[in-house]
């Protein structure tokens, strides 16, 4: 069991902000993921949303939110935060491994909001262009023998990060990254 | 150089169709197996919500074998690069290769999803992202990679096209199965094959992805046409747009006798794929003499590239737009308040002004050379406007209508070029909800070819000297503010305006002689033509034969002159006024279907019902493809109780606008008079769904209850002005 999983299950576990639910990742689809990562993914997806006991409240009369760009016009429609939420896929046993990561939160004040989740990819950030509002992408590589990428991006007052892990001898590091860029542009348009 | 002998060459032939036949073959069969075995995977958890055989609906896209495709079964745009290279990083910035990945769809797009169900994007990507929809993607729990997104409209998607199924649109196409070759026997050999068997048959290539449809108008309307169906709505059919209908009453299709003027035929792909030179390298294997047709669709979307970083597309859009080919403004006139007298046309008469003038200008925008409105298709989501401005001698500004505001929005009371549809609440249907739209409060352009006047009032200071410059330019953004503010949230950066064409002229206070003619300006007698359309099209019919009387005189011999007085006279119902001038028309240029046209309505009014048959047919025979000439045709049969002949032109007319409300209603009667019940039942259904629902209004009229400025835009006949008091007083004058 890699050192990381007790940590997930005890906050799945124990932590009422958030809920384990049977749904699909809004953000990508398995198949997108499995993609990704070459090959059949097994997928995780973890609500962290305020409202959970109506995760999908339609906003069918204004169509907009719950990613507006407005904080007040958000909490007008009643459901900002409710989507946020994160998929974890990981390329099924057997396989190499590769994992994918998406988180995506509701800032209250994107401008002071977002610096924190930029932070995450540190002074080495490689800014993109063309991927939701903003966004950056940074190798985190932090073990061995495995490429990692992440892009930490925003579309209006959603953050979101996308983190690509492989172990894999036939992908370059600057492949990785590609492949991140792509899903995250996949993410924020999801997002818009 | 040697050259083969023939049994040398027929043993290379032979050996290469060995080679190749049984690769095809097997090409041909591995793809058969693999997307039966696709399709039945994705039809276990597909939504048919609209029915098992219309996988596509609420879209029209469909493909051979009536199944999904495989998305791989779509050779990448990377592949057709190879040998494309230059086609291809034009395409990478245009708009069809980001049709489905740009945040500006995707807000509007998303909403689906979010509210109603993923199955009814099949409307919007029928044609933004029609491997997805071919491909079953668009359904609940997806089990589709969707890689292909970033691609939008790949190489594969339009040069895959084997046919249009009418020009309904909504990705009214049927495409086939993708192949970069045929075969020796002309059948297409699916997928990718290498490169050096597209090299040695480069004309199995051309015969695969090249068809003489691509060049056609019909092969745009595909996509470049569409309409909301009551699968989307639940309410009813409601046409969205139609570049392709404006472009076929254009000037440039050569189908309408009916344009104020005349050009020679111009395709949708003259304009928007002009030939471009093939700079080597590298190698553009699609060159021909040194050109080939450019793949950047080069339009007035400036947003896309903006975002992307697409700089050289961005510039090559703008320059489009400001080529001066496209719109001419005309300061055509003033009147000077407390006088009746048009000063007019400026430049070609003195005139003299004075501080404290009240000074009305006339400005005339004509659509000169676009082949279709200004601005085409989705107008609530793009903004084109005109900027007036009155300056002194000191450059210090006098007026200034259509001017941004420090948010980035536009004066509302500007002269804009967009429209407004609303709810069934009457409120403005913002993010383009198309399938909330039940009516539309308002709706301005300039239709291909026609012109329209804008009036400005301004007061010169009592303390003015010197000269006064007055300037009238169309900008276009791409897009509204208000939508931008919304995908990008409000702290985006200030999307590209574009000045498209502007005119200025200096008023001297005193004494104003004539002057000669800028080189922009058209000559006087089309100045005041297009004055005649402006007020004609502003229901000014005293004003526009005023006008066209003023044509006639500087050009005797202008035959359209006259008809121009003749159809403004039957626009007024005054048939009896309007003969005289259809008949000079008539002396100047016998046969002139125009004319005849017109003549002909006349003669329906006095009961002449052969002269008005006999001229009709003489319209339909020099243009089959009149829309209107079929349909005025059609009802004198039908008048005259000739029903086969009223049938004809009917189907005729359907077959050149498939939406036509009045071939509908005429057919369900003749067809049920003819004893064809369901056809009878089908066109009653479509003439039902079509025809405007009497309620509509309603909602209209909520909105501009709530919107004084949009409520006196919607007035043809409108003023602009900053006297509050004097406008007010004029619209209840009004």
């Amino acid at each position: 069991m890699r050192t990381w999983e007790p940590i997930v299950l005890a906050v799945l576990l124990f932590s009422p902000a958030l809920c384990r639910a049977q749904q699909s990742c809004l953000w990508l689809n398995a198949a997108t993921a499995g993609g990704v990562l070459g090959g059949p993914v097994n997928s995780t997806v973890l609500r962290t949303g305020a409202n959970l006991s109506n995760p999908r409240t339609p906003n069918a009369k204004s169509g907009a939110g719950p990613t507006s760009a407005n904080p007040t016009k958000a909490a007008a429609y009643g459901v900002n935060a409710v989507d946020d939420s994160e998929c974890l896929f990981v390329r099924q046993p057997g396989s190499s491994f590769g994992e994918l990561r998406i988180e995506v939160r509701t800032m209250s004040e994107p401008r002071k909001d977002f610096p924190a989740y930029a932070a995450r990819c540190g002074d080495h950030a490689t800014a993109l262009q063309a991927i939701g509002n903003e966004a950056a992408v940074c190798s985190l590589n932090d073990k061995p023998g495995q490429f990692s990428e992440q892009v930490v991006g925003r579309v209006r007052d959603r953050a979101f990060i996308v983190r690509l892990s492989v172990n894999n001898p036939s992908l370059s590091q600057s492949s990785v990254r590609e492949k991140t860029r792509q899903t995250a542009e996949q993410v924020a348009g999801s997002l818009f | 150089m040697n050259y083969p002998t023939s049994n040398a060459l027929a043993t290379v032939i032979l050996t290469a169709g060995l080679c190749i036949l049984p690769n095809v073959l097997l090409a041909q069969s591995d793809q058969s197996s693999e997307r039966k075995e696709y399709a039945d995977k994705i039809r276990e958890t597909y939504n048919f919500r609209f029915g098992k055989d219309k996988p596509s609906a609420p879209g029209n896209a469909s493909v051979e074998g009536n199944d999904f495709i495989q998305p791989g079964a779509f050779p990448k745009a990377t592949y057709c690069a190879h040998c494309h290279e230059q086609a291809y990083s034009q395409w990478r910035q245009a708009l069809h290769s980001n049709s489905f990945r740009t945040p500006f769809y995707r807000m509007s797009v998303n909403i689906l999803p979010r509210t109603a169900g993923i199955e009814f994007t099949r409307h919007c990507d029928s044609c933004h992202n029609p491997i997805g929809v071919l491909g079953g993607a668009m359904t609940q729990n997806s089990k589709v990679n969707r890689e292909f997104d970033e691609d939008g409209l790949t190489c594969t998607t339009c040069h895959s096209i084997q046919q249009v199924k009418s020009t309904e649109g909504n990705g009214g196409f049927v495409m086939g199965v993708p192949a970069v070759m045929v075969d020796e026997n002309g059948k297409r050999i699916p997928g990718e094959v290498p490169y050096e068997e597209i090299l040695k048959y480069p004309k199995r290539h051309s015969q695969a992805v090249m068809k003489d449809l691509y060049r056609t108008p019909e092969f745009c309307a595909a996509c470049h046409k569409a309409n909301l169906p009551n699968q989307l709505n639940d309410y009813k059919f409601i046409r969205a747009f139609s570049a392709f209908d404006e472009w076929q009453n254009s000037k440039f299709s050569k189908r309408n006798p009916l344009t104020f003027y005349s050009a020679d035929f111009t395709s949708c792909q003259k304009c928007h794929m002009m030939r471009v030179p093939a700079l080597a390298p590298p190698q553009e294997y699609g060159a021909k003499q040194g050109t080939f047709a450019s793949h950047r669709w080069l339009a007035g979307n400036t947003a896309v590239p903006f975002y992307y970083g697409f700089d050289e597309q961005l510039q090559k859009t703008v320059e489009f737009l400001q080529s001066g080919m496209y719109l001419n403004v005309d300061l055509f006139a003033i009147k000077k308040r407390g006088t009746d007298e048009m000063i007019a046309p400026l430049g070609s008469t003195p005139f003299q002004l004075a501080p404290s003038d009240t000074v009305q200008t006339m400005v005339v925008i004509q659509n000169k050379n676009i082949g279709h409105s200004l601005i085409p298709e989705v107008r609530d989501l793009y903004e084109a406007w005109v900027e007036f401005t009155v300056k002194d001698g000191e450059g210090t500004e006098i007026y200034h209508s259509g001017f941004l505001k420090p948010d980035g929005t536009i004066d509302e009371r500007a002269h804009s070029f967009t429209n407004r549809p609303v709810n069934v609440d009457g409120d403005f249907v913002d993010n383009h909800k198309v399938w909330t739209i039940h009516s539309v409060a308002y709706d301005n352009t300039v239709q291909a070819g026609r012109s329209v006047l804008v009036r400005y009032e301004f007061r010169i200071p009592s303390n003015a000297k010197g000269a006064l410059t007055i300037t009238a330019r169309v900008n276009y953004r791409h897009l509204r503010q208000s939508y931008l503010n919304n995908v990008l949230g409000e702290d985006h950066p200030a999307y590209p305006v574009v000045p498209i064409v502007s005119r200025s002229r200096v008023l001297k206070l005193g004494n104003n002689p004539a002057s000669a003619p800028d080189p922009q300006d058209n000559p006087d007698w089309m100045r005041w033509n297009n004055l005649g359309i402006a007020y004609l099209d502003q229901l000014q019919y005293s004003d526009a034969i005023d006008a066209f009387s003023h044509v006639v005189q500087l050009r005797p011999d202008y035959a359209d002159g006259y008809t121009n007085i003749g159809l403004t006279n039957i626009s007024w119902e005054k048939y009896g006024s309007a003969r005289a001038s259809l008949e000079k028309a008539l002396t100047l240029s016998p046969d002139n279907a125009r004319a005849l046209y017109y003549l002909a309505l006349v003669e329906r009014r006095e009961g002449k019902c052969d002269a008005e048959i006999a001229d009709l047919q003489k319209v339909v025979a020099q243009y089959p493809q009149s829309r209107d000439a079929r349909r005025e045709l059609g009802i004198s049969y039908y008048q005259q109780h000739k029903p086969a002949e009223a049938m004809q032109q009917f189907e005729a007319l359907q077959a050149i606008d498939p939406d036509d409300i009045t071939a509908h209603y005429n057919l369900a009667i003749l067809y049920s008079r003819m004893g064809l019940k369901e056809k009878a039942a089908e066109q009653s259904a479509l003439f039902a769904t079509k025809k405007v629902d009497p309620g509509a209004p309603t909602y209209s009229l909520d909105f501009l209850r709530r919107h004084p400025e949009i409520s006196t835009e919607s007035v043809p006949w409108h003023l602009h002005t900053d006297f509050a008091a004097d406008l007010t007083a004029k619209q209840k004058q009004h």
